[in-house]
């Protein structure tokens, strides 16, 4: 969908409260906006329907603040990113384990279990929070340094550090894993 | 393998998947607050301020203020208690309806 029929979309809902348009970029981003939180609960599956739910809520409510500088899903993954940082807080205060602590969910019921996923996850479980967001946002998702820096607020130069770190950090866990051969 | 055909081999099948929507659309749209009441109440509210300015620009309604303040100054030592009751309660009313128009915009300000 480009980014003129988003603007178009976001329009009506802002404007008229139209339910049907959002309902459209509801249908058009909830795989990538439900797939960033599966990447950051590694895998957990009602925990990222309940962000995502979240996020879009925020979105439709504050819509009148999208302006069409950036792309729609770009603006999406920024409100992701505060919706899955404020859970986290909230978590932690009460008594959510630590960054690294989580525990690799079984596949979806509705899907069946997948070694990449499984591989993946458990991959991305040895890094801390910082560093798995740096490494989802740029290889999976798409966005560069710049725009990551942008989303998470960070300085370039310490999204810089965590996609090093992470990198590196994913790299060994994989040979010691044999996944080079 | 250097590291980054390592990831590269691991992300790849990543990047493909694809989350099927399985009802997820339904379920957010059933959630979604209905703001027709929040424009239609922004709409009065805006309509009765455009009302009111009109009237009292027609009116001439400064003036009037001024000819009220006046008199009211004047008279205020003989002022019966019952119309002295009757303007302060005219201007809390007054005051209690810009105080709920303002707290209401508010409480859209804060829910988005």
């Amino acid at each position: 969908m480009g980014r003129l029929s988003d603007i178009s979309l976001a329009t009506q809902v802002a404007v008229f409260g139209n339910k049907r348009a959002f309902d459209q970029l509801v249908r058009q981003y909830q795989s990538p906006v439900r797939r960033f939180f599966l990447n950051q609960t590694l895998g957990d599956e009602m925990l990222s329907d309940d962000l995502a739910q979240d996020t879009f809520l925020k979105a439709y409510t504050h819509i009148g603040q999208y302006h069409g500088t950036s792309n729609f899903l770009t603006w999406l993954t920024r409100i992701a990113y505060n919706v899955f940082y404020d859970y986290k807080r909230k978590a932690e205060s009460g008594g959510w384990k630590d960054s690294g602590d989580y525990q690799v969910a079984d596949a979806a019921p509705s899907t069946p279990p997948s070694t990449l996923k499984m591989d993946l996850y458990t991959a991305l479980g040895q890094l801390k929070e910082e560093e798995r967001m740096c490494i989802t946002m740029q290889l999976v998702d798409g966005y560069s340094i710049d725009e990551i820096a942008d989303i998470t607020k960070m300085p370039a130069g310490t999204v810089k550090s965590h996609l090093k770190r992470g990198k590196d950090k994913m790299a060994d866990y994989l040979r010691q894993n044999g996944y080079d051969r | 393998m250097t590291d980054n055909e390592l990831l590269e081999k691991l992300f790849s099948e990543a990047r493909q998947m694809e989350v099927a929507d399985n009802g997820f659309t339904e379920r957010v749209m059933r959630q979604v607050p209905d703001t027709r009441a929040q424009t239609f109440s922004r709409l009065w509210t805006a309509f009765c301020v455009v009302v009111a300015v009109t009237v009292f620009v027609l009116m001439r309604g400064w003036e009037i203020i001024a000819y009220g303040m006046v008199t009211l100054l004047n008279n205020l030592q003989t002022l019966q208690t019952h119309l002295m009751i009757g303007a302060v309660l005219v201007l809390v009313l007054g005051l209690l309806g810009i105080s709920d128009v303002l707290h209401r915009e508010r409480y859209f300000a804060v829910k988005g």
